[in-house]
């Protein structure tokens, strides 16, 4: 019986390799694997008759050749070109059918962008507490009680004598208690400010960020700055540091991007300027230095911050700071990656 | 603050254009917000500009002031005003008597008179020098002391003298109990920390605040006594918050006055007083300085600003600059000067802030950027970080959107989803009531949004947070990452050759379970029970490895109709940073299977209260062959099944990690499953079919 396997084999191939058109493939079909007559269909009844102990050596001869006579069979089927009918009843102008990915938060994207140009710049990543001591959110940052630039930041106090933090500011000093020099670190997180407008939210996320080391210099500030600029945005543009005052820098600064809508030339939103106000910025105060024990003739250091959802809405053109806030999916549908 | 180009050119000559002025100050941290231009009336053009002075130059929140600062920049030279001696009056000391009850508040007091005068309107000059920035004038009296305000910057108050019981000045903290009416007309209760000038019996005016009523100069006032004094800035802050005043005299004393200057503002008042309204300036004035301080002197290196900025400065230019910044340069230590700090700069207190005139009078613009040469800090992302991010794309992947809510909430809603009945953290001054507590649960913020969206007609809402929430605690509130979904309206995915179909229970349940694999933790498990704000018979919680860290399940109807929603939200909450310390399922490679799996599917009939997971412990035990899977592929009730039954098919994956199972010890297997099944669950079987 399996000389009778072989010669089905040679004889399938013949063929097979002779049918030119689907009929003639038809054809070849029905010989083999009919119902009633199909030389295969023969080959397992008769398999039945064979005694137990040389079945399964039979057995398996005739299921490799089944094997072979059904893949051969199912690529003519592959490489025949569909009828004409069959196209038509496809409609595949329609939809297609997949599990949609969600929207990933703008502001979610934006700070993973800024965390990865930090990261690849090779900053740790820090975080603290939303909810701080006065020490952390001031007094060690250079604003004593009573201050006037207390009032630059609104606060919403918590019980307790605690409040919101209303900046990024207190992980500096967080991670400088904890650490000793070099320290490179961003912070990103959410911060609270009791203000409340097209521009100002109460709730909103900043980045923060602190190098410490020996010949740390404002140039080095001003380096860093550009670089990170001119990554977020994706261009070319310039930096401009002015003077300013943030209790916890001096010098301090201010920084701004020459517009990114009309490149410097002035347009509306620049005010016409050809800068764009990005955040603040500044050579660590000795005095933030002595609050955490750092020696202030020994390291140098900078500090800087800035507001992601500014970035978002500079990046994505968006005027309502509200807008992230209330998760309209009608909004948060339009920031894919 | 509003500054005028032809004011400023009183004490200094401006060759350059206002744009051109305007980027100079910018430049130097005088932020020019605006260069305003306007008519100023016969043709002439009116020029201003708005600069935002920062806390800590009060010196120069005035005319002289900007104008300091441009003469530096510029070279030009700067004039002083010139007021002529005022000579010839009788001694102040024969109107008034000033005493100072407590000197570290009021470090210096210096008053004149002026008798006789006639209270009016004041010269065309003057009331359009106040109008020209925006000021009202008043009378020639009190637009004397606003100019001077404006100009010099040191502000000025003039009593009525004639009103001043005994002509006696008192400066003193308030007592107890007594109130005094202010010049906006409100009646103030005074408490003995506030510091008020009083005069022989009751307070007259809060120091460096605001004047009283009773003491205001009137249209028949004929003698004032001009008071030009230091007061100490916590003091007029303190003072002013509580009573919730807020005036351009506070708002300079409170940044720090020059204690230097009282005599040259009062000088400079009386003088304009005595021409506008006429009258004799009494001389000497009364001048008293109990906190005469010397002048400070900050030692400061050359080479140190050199290194601090990245960017040498020659000496010669840094010398210059710091002269013409009012500073005086001696030589000190080898290397070091000794640099007298004028008494109007009291922001400049060590070297660092030297080295910021420098920066800021070169302009930062000659510094060169430069990226600092560090080690990696080798900190990347932590696990934690990497793992939140994976749970964050798994809930994106599966169709769910991200929000990002406030972290305040109200009261009502803190109580709904704070199962424990904690005290909700509260704000003390909130912008709004609906704001005024920290959230324990993301819940009541995702509610919001699923109302919110429901109402601008958008039907299907699949949304998930990520964020920090707040329990009380001492000594600071604990926070906590948790991680909330909240699923309405149609099921994903939605497609035209789908059914229709809501969303229900077990989306929330599966968006719980993709957490879990996601973040490869062991199975979750989910157990009823009652929870507050979730529907009866549909609430879970959610375990790992034995602890609880969540819920899931239907939104309970009266919690929805709080939010306005009117159809059914399912979701649930966990708690990220707990579920991050369990365990995690899977860190280690396990073989593939080197043997095939035989599969069997079986359709049950069950009872209705028979619950899947006691199936599954059944057949998991029924033994002997290891079991791969279980899983439920069709569950249905109704037609052809007893009543109170329910249909349910699975599928039992047989796999034996050593060997090919033999088709009878499968069939045996499965017959011990079906008679396990039907004894401890009372399941018959509709039909087992090989596979």
């Amino acid at each position: 019986m399996i000389d009778r396997v072989q010669e089905i084999r040679r004889q399938f191939d013949h063929d097979f390799a002779a049918a030119r058109d689907p009929a003639a493939v038809e054809e070849v079909r029905v010989r083999y694997l009919g119902r009633k007559a199909g030389l295969m269909t023969g080959l397992l009844k008769d398999l039945r008759d064979v005694p137990g102990d040389r079945r399964a050596e039979l057995g398996k001869a005739v299921n490799d050749l089944k094997a072979h006579v059904d893949a051969a069979l199912s690529q003519a089927a592959a490489r025949r070109a569909p009828a004409e009918a069959e196209i038509s009843i496809l409609d595949l102008s329609l939809p297609g059918r997949a599990q949609r990915p969600g929207a990933p938060h703008p502001i979610t994207q934006v700070r993973e962008r800024v965390e990865e140009i930090f990261l690849d710049m090779g900053y740790a990543l820090e975080s603290g507490p939303q909810v701080e001591t006065d020490r952390y959110n001031f007094e060690a940052l250079n604003i004593p009680p009573n201050h006037p630039a207390r009032d630059m930041q609104d606060t919403f106090y918590v019980e307790g004598g605690l409040l919101l933090r209303t900046h990024t500011s207190p992980v500096q000093i967080r991670t400088m208690e904890k650490r000793r020099p070099p320290v490179k670190m961003v912070a990103i997180g959410m911060v609270f400010r009791r203000d409340s407008d097209l521009t100002h939210s109460p709730v909103f996320h900043q980045v923060e960020g602190l190098v410490v080391d020996e010949g740390i210099t404002f140039a080095h500030l001003k380096g860093t700055l550009e670089h990170f600029c001119r990554r977020v945005f994706e261009r070319d543009l310039r930096l401009r540091l002015r003077p300013s005052y943030f209790p916890f820098v001096e010098p301090g600064a201010e920084y701004d991007i020459s517009c990114i809508f009309c490149g410097g030339s002035g347009c509306r939103p620049c005010k016409g300027s050809g800068w764009i106000e990005i955040g603040g910025a500044g050579m660590v105060h000795p005095n933030v230095f002595e609050n955490v024990g750092y020696d202030p003739e020994r390291y140098t250091g900078f500090a800087f911050g800035l507001g992601i959802e500014r970035i978002a809405m500079l990046r994505y053109g968006i005027d309502d700071i509200r807008l992230f806030y209330e998760n309209d999916l009608r909004f948060l549908s339009q920031f894919p990656a | 603050m509003k500054f005028s180009h032809a004011w400023l050119e009183d004490y200094v000559t401006i060759a350059e254009d206002p744009d051109r002025v305007a980027q100079r100050l910018t430049a130097a941290g005088l932020t020019v917000d605006a260069v305003e231009r306007g008519a100023a009336g016969k043709g002439a053009e009116e020029v201003l500009y708005d600069i935002d002075i920062f806390t800590n130059r009060p010196d120069c929140m005035n005319h002289i002031g900007v104008a300091r600062e441009y003469a530096a920049l510029s070279g030009s030279a700067l004039r002083h005003p010139v007021t002529p001696p005022l000579a010839g009056g009788p001694p102040t000391a024969q109107s008034a008597t000033v005493a100072i009850e407590d000197p570290a508040l009021c470090r210096r007091y210096s008053a004149r008179c002026v008798l006789g005068l006639r209270v009016g309107p004041s010269p065309e000059w003057l009331r359009r020098r106040l109008e020209s920035i925006g000021q009202r004038p008043i009378n020639n009296v009190v637009d004397a002391t606003n100019f001077v305000l404006w100009e010099i910057g040191h502000p000025l108050h003039p009593f009525d003298l004639d009103r001043l019981s005994e002509r006696r000045v008192v400066v003193r903290l308030a007592r107890s109990g007594e109130t005094m009416t202010t010049l906006d007309g409100i009646e103030r209760a005074l408490t003995p920390k506030m510091l008020v000038i009083a005069d022989a019996r009751v307070p007259v005016a809060l120091a460096g605040i605001m004047g009283g009523r009773a003491s205001e100069i009137a249209d028949g006032t004929r003698n004032v006594l001009l008071e030009s004094a230091w007061f100490d800035p916590v003091s007029v802050r303190r003072t002013a918050r509580a009573l919730g005043l807020r005036t351009e005299a506070s708002h300079r004393f409170e940044r720090g006055a020059d204690p230097e200057a009282t005599l040259q503002a009062l000088d400079r008042a009386a003088s304009i007083i005595a021409e506008a309204a006429g009258g004799t300036v009494t001389d000497p004035p009364i001048d008293l300085y109990p906190g005469r301080q010397p002048a400070r002197v900050v030692s400061f290196r050359p080479a140190r600003a050199g290194a601090l900025l990245g960017a040498p400065i020659e000496e010669p230019a840094m010398r210059g600059a710091l002269t013409r910044l009012s500073f005086a340069v001696a030589d000190g230590e080898p290397g070091a000067w000794r640099v007298t700090v004028p008494a109007f700069r009291d922001d400049v207190r060590r070297e660092a802030d030297l080295i910021e005139e420098l920066a800021r009078h070169q302009g930062y613009d000659g510094i060169p950027g430069r990226l600092p040469l560090l080690p990696d800090d080798g900190g990347g992302r932590t696990l934690e970080e990497r793992r939140i991010a994976a749970a964050r794309r798994g809930l994106l992947a599966a169709g769910l959107s991200e929000a990002i809510n406030y972290a305040m909430i109200d009261r009502e809603e803190c109580l709904l989803f704070d199962e424990e009945g904690g005290q909700p953290v509260a704000i003390e001054n909130p912008l709004q009531a609906q704001a005024s507590f920290l959230r324990p649960s993301l819940l009541p913020g995702l509610l919001r949004n699923v109302s919110h969206n429901l109402n601008h007609g958008v039907s299907g809402c699949h949304l998930f947070e990520v964020g920090t929430v707040f329990r009380r605690a001492t000594p600071v509130p604990g926070e906590r990452r948790l991680l909330a979904w909240l699923l309405t309206g149609r099921g994903l995915p939605v497609h035209w050759s789908l059914p229709r179909r809501e969303v229900d229970v077990h989306d929330a349940r599966g968006t719980a379970e993709v957490l879990g694999e996601v973040l490869g933790l062991p199975p979750l498990t989910f157990s009823s029970d009652r929870i507050t704000f979730l529907a009866a018979g549909s609430a879970l919680r959610v375990a790992v490895g034995g602890h609880v860290l969540g819920v899931a399940g239907e939104i309970a109807f009266p919690v929805l109709q709080r939010y306005g929603i009117d159809r059914p939200v399912f979701g649930g909450e966990v708690d990220l940073d707990a579920l991050l310390l369990e365990p995690h399922g899977g860190r280690r490679y396990s073989p593939l299977p080197r043997y095939p799996a035989a599969r069997r599917d079986l359709a049950l009939v069950v009872d209705r209260s028979v619950r899947f997971e006691a199936i599954e412990r059944v057949v998991r035990a029924a033994g002997p062959v290891p079991i791969a899977a279980v899983a439920v592929f069709d569950r249905y009730q109704g037609a052809g099944l007893p009543p109170g039954h329910a249909g349910l098919a699975i599928q039992v994956v047989f796999q034996h990690p050593e060997r090919t199972l033999e088709a009878d010890e499968v069939q045996r297997a499965q017959d011990s499953i079906v008679a396990a099944l039907g004894a401890k669950l009372g399941a018959r079987l509709r039909g087992a079919q090989q596979e």
